[in-house]
Parts: C-alpha cells; structure tokens; sequence
C-alpha cells in the first residue's frame, strides 16, 4: 500500500514536470525527430536493403532521444531549477535527481521517446517509399520488456550528467561532446563491436538492440541479449543511484553554482 | 567601435564551447552518413555504387569522405547563425531593452543588416574551420581551394540566413508572448536542413518538405555545393553559380525591403 502511494506521489510529480515542460517536450520532440531524418533518410538510402535499413536503424530514434533527454534533466536540475527555488523546494520534498527523471519517465517515454520513432517511422515510409507492415508487426512482450533497459540507461544519463555539471567547470562543451558520441554509438548494432558484451556497458546500446529485438531485426543473438540487458539494467540502475547520492551530498556541501 | 568590440568578444568567449560541439556534430554525421550504410550493406562498395547511381558520378572512399564533411559544414552554418541570431535579439530587445537605444543611434534594418553581415560572417567562417584542416589532409592542394569555394559559396548564404533569422526572431519576439524563444531557435535548423536532405539529391526529399526549404535559399546552395565537389573543373558548375548568384540577390533583396517596411510600420 505505502509503496503503491509513493508510485502514485511520483507520477503526480512527474506529471507536474511534464506540463511544465510541455512546450520544450514538444520542440524537443519534433526537433529529434528531424535530426534523425537528416542522418537516417541517407543512411537508409546508401544502403542495399532500404526495408532492413530502417528496422534496424529506427529503433534507434527512441533510446537516443531518451539519452538526450536524460542528460538534458540532469543539467536542468544542477543549473535551470536553481532559479525562483525550484531545487530548494524540490529537495526539500525528497525529489532526488534520480527520483526526479524516474518521476517524469513513463509520459516522456511516450512523448520524447515513441512519439518521434512513430512520425519517423511514417516521414521516411513517405520519403524512401517503404510499406509500413514492418511497423506493425513487433512482439507486444520483448517492447514492454525494453523498457526497464530504456529506463536504466535514461536515469544513467541524467544522474551522470548532473554530477558532470556540478563537478566539472568545462562540462557545458563536455556534455555535448559525450551527446554526440553517445548518439553516434547507439545507432551501430552492436554485432561490430570489437569484444562481445561491450553493449553491456555502453548506455543504450542493449536498448535498443532489445527494441530491435522487438521487430525481429536484432544483430546478436537473443540468447547474449538478455544476459546483456540484464547487466545494463542492473549495472545503470546502480550506477545512477550512486551518482544521485554523490548529486545530493554534493549538493548538501557546496550549494549550486547558477551558470548560464 | 569599442562597445561593439568588446561585445563580439564577450559573446564568442561566452559561446565558443558551442562552436566546437558543433564541429563534433558535424564531424559525427558525415563519418554516420558513410560508416552506417557500410555496416548495415556489409560492404562499402556497395554504398559507393549506390551513390553512383544516384548522382550519376565515380565516388572513391576518400572523395565519400571530403563530400560528406564538406556538405556537414552546412549543418554548422544554419545552427549557429539562427541560434545566434535568437538569442542575440532576445537579450537585446527584451533582456537588456537596447532596442530604445538603436533606433535613436540608428535604424533597425541597418543594426540588423550589419548584424547578420558581421556575425553571420564570422559564424560561418567558425563552423567550416574544421575544413582548412581536413580538405587539405584528403585532397592535399586542391582540398585547399575547395575550402575557399566553400567558404565563398556559403558567406553570401550564410547573411541570407542571418537576415531571415532577425526577422522571424524580432516577429517571434515582438509579436508572441514566447518565454522561450530558444524552442523556436533548435526547432529551425533541423527542419531545413532535413527539407533539402543535404547528402542526398534534393529532387528526392518529399515535396512538402521541399516547398519549407524554399523560404531559404538553402536548396539552391546544396546543390550548387553538391555540383562543387562532383564536378570539379567541369564548365557545369557555372550553370549551378549563375543561378546562384541570381538565388543570392533575391533572397539578400526581399528581406532587405521587408525590414525598411516594418521600421516605417515600427515608427509611425
């Protein structure tokens, strides 16, 4: 019961951030949207088999928007919330940054994640003249099951990037470039990866190899998938917990720096 | 002359960090837009024949590579100039309210007019740097000269796109209540750049996106860009640059006009 009423407190929570955000979920979500157009639609193009092409390199879309996602919460909670006490009065209702990105997960899931995937998904049918059968014919279970991966790797990214924040003085041009390598990363299908398992602990590749999983277009086997997104989910899960801790006592010993 | 300096200066110390991202964006979709193909194909011969059907065109690795991170640059160009442009306006007229203070110093078509010309300008010259040093290492001597057609073909389009950029942003700014006009300011750049496709032919991006990129001159300036590094030295060039050149003074006049228009609507 008291676990239930605490789920219940969070989603409320969550359900909060995300009207506030509302305009910029928005924006970033058709902005995704057209940045993957941009790198996929020739991707797809050069290769030989446009219908593979896109089964494996779609799903994708969902994993790199919630890194991106997750990374911007985390540095919206080490700079942009200082203001008008926000943080303060966050914290002081126990709203972790961790709490915080796992509060507002499921609408964003949705929103930023799946929304975006399914306008690419009809954008480049349009533009390559692809049939959308493959769209529709995915395992109800092996998606539902990609989400504990996807959530993983979203709150790694979010905690990790606030600690980056608030510890490092260069991370407003470091956090960019760890952006882009992670989304560069996530979109290669982890069969090129030079030691098996490295997915594992690469945030968001065994997420998305799940969603491609989902869609029968998956690169390794099932078998190595799920003892690989079973690490990463635990592994990041962890990870993300520890770095919340260190946000906190970090937080708790010097205060924030507001930077703009 | 030294508060304009000193402003350039504060501003470039306070955004440079986001320049240099930018080049990793740039740097990431050109290797992603050649590497990605090759391992989903299984061969980079055949993304190379694949091109070759496309543009009608020979294409080695090497010369996959310069066209890639020559056309990138363009993603550069668009994002920092309408980013810059946004939020150069936003604190000026809103923030800091010097708007008062330029039209009494000045007029408002020439402040912005000197602005897209300087910072566009110098913008553009930031985000194709990364060309002076790369053309040359894969092309040696000729890589050179292509970065200076680069250079000169995008500086003109580069003020088109400041110009156009001040005045959606002093519409957005002056006529919407937006709070955050930034939203608006990430939202353009991918949307034009995926309405011309960029590495790809732009007959092939579909009509509708198209019909978004004409507001800019951007689909003209791909192609050209697209003829530069497929037709090196070839008299078909000069077919691309006179339309161009024709596309420029178009695009440079209409907004022109439309800004003397409003600061007589502004002032009276």
């Amino acid at each position: 019961m008291r676990l239930l009423k605490e789920v219940g407190r969070a989603l409320l929570i969550g359900y909060g951030m995300f009207r506030m955000h509302l305009t910029s979920e928005v924006s970033s979500s058709l902005n995704a949207l057209f940045w993957a157009l941009l790198l996929l639609a020739p991707t797809i193009l050069f290769t030989n088999e446009a219908s593979t092409a896109v089964k494996v390199l779609l799903p994708a879309i969902v994993v790199a928007n919630m890194l991106l996602l997750g990374s911007g919460l985390g540095m919206e909670y080490a700079v942009w919330l200082v203001g008008e006490g926000v943080l303060d009065d966050l914290r002081l209702s126990g709203v972790s940054v961790f709490y915080y990105t796992a509060s507002t997960f499921p609408l964003e899931l949705v929103v930023i994640g799946f929304l975006p995937f399914i306008l690419s998904v009809l954008i480049i049918s349009c533009y390559l003249g692809i049939g959308l059968a493959w769209f529709l014919s995915f395992n109800p279970f092996v998606l539902v099951a990609s989400i504990p991966v996807i959530f993983a790797a979203e709150v790694f990214a979010s905690t990790a990037s606030c600690l980056l924040y608030l510890k490092n003085p260069f991370s407003r041009s470091l956090s960019g470039v760890i952006q882009i390598a992670l989304l560069t990363i996530v979109f290669i299908p982890p069969k090129y990866l030079p030691v098996a398992f490295l997915d594992a602990v690469v945030p968001g590749l065994t997420a998305v190899e799940v969603l491609r999983l989902a869609y029968g277009s998956n690169t390794i086997p099932a078998g190595n998938l799920v003892a690989s997104s079973t690490i990463s989910t635990i592994l990041f899960t962890a990870l993300s917990i520890l770095a919340s801790r260190a946000v906190e006592n970090h937080i708790s010993r010097y205060g924030v720096e507001a930077r703009y | 002359m030294k508060a304009l300096l000193y402003r350039e200066f504060v501003w470039f110390k306070r955004y440079f960090p986001d320049y240099l991202g930018m080049w990793a964006i740039q740097l990431g979709f050109s290797i992603g837009v050649v590497f990605m193909p090759a391992y989903i194909s299984g061969s980079q011969a055949y993304v190379l024949s694949r091109l070759k059907t496309l543009y009608g065109v020979e294409f080695t690795a090497g010369g996959l590579i310069a066209f890639t991170l020559t056309l990138s640059s363009l993603i550069g160009v668009v994002a920092l100039i309408v980013g810059d442009v946004f939020s150069t306006l936003y604190y000026e007229f809103r923030i800091a309210e010097t708007n008062l203070t330029v039209m009494e110093a000045s007029t408002l078509a020439d402040f912005l007019f000197y602005n897209a010309l300087g910072r566009s300008s110098l913008l553009c010259f930031f985000a194709t740097l990364y060309l002076l040093a790369l053309l040359p290492l894969i092309k040696g001597l000729e890589g050179l000269f292509l970065y200076l057609a680069v250079l000169a073909l995008l500086l003109p389009a580069s003020i088109v796109l400041g110009l156009l950029s001040s005045i959606l942003a002093l519409a957005t700014i002056t006529l919407t209540p937006v709070r955050r006009p930034w939203a608006i300011a990430n939202l353009i750049p991918p949307i034009l750049l995926a309405s011309v496709g960029l590495y790809i032919p732009v007959e092939l991006v579909p009509f509708l996106l198209r019909l978004v990129a004409y507001i800019t001159p951007l689909p003209f300036v791909v192609e050209a860009l697209q003829a530069l590094l497929l037709f090196v030295g070839q008299p078909i060039i000069l077919g691309y640059l006179t339309t161009l050149l024709v596309v420029y003074t178009l695009y440079l006049t209409v907004p022109i006009v439309l800004l003397r228009r409003a600061e007589r609507w502004v002032r009276s």
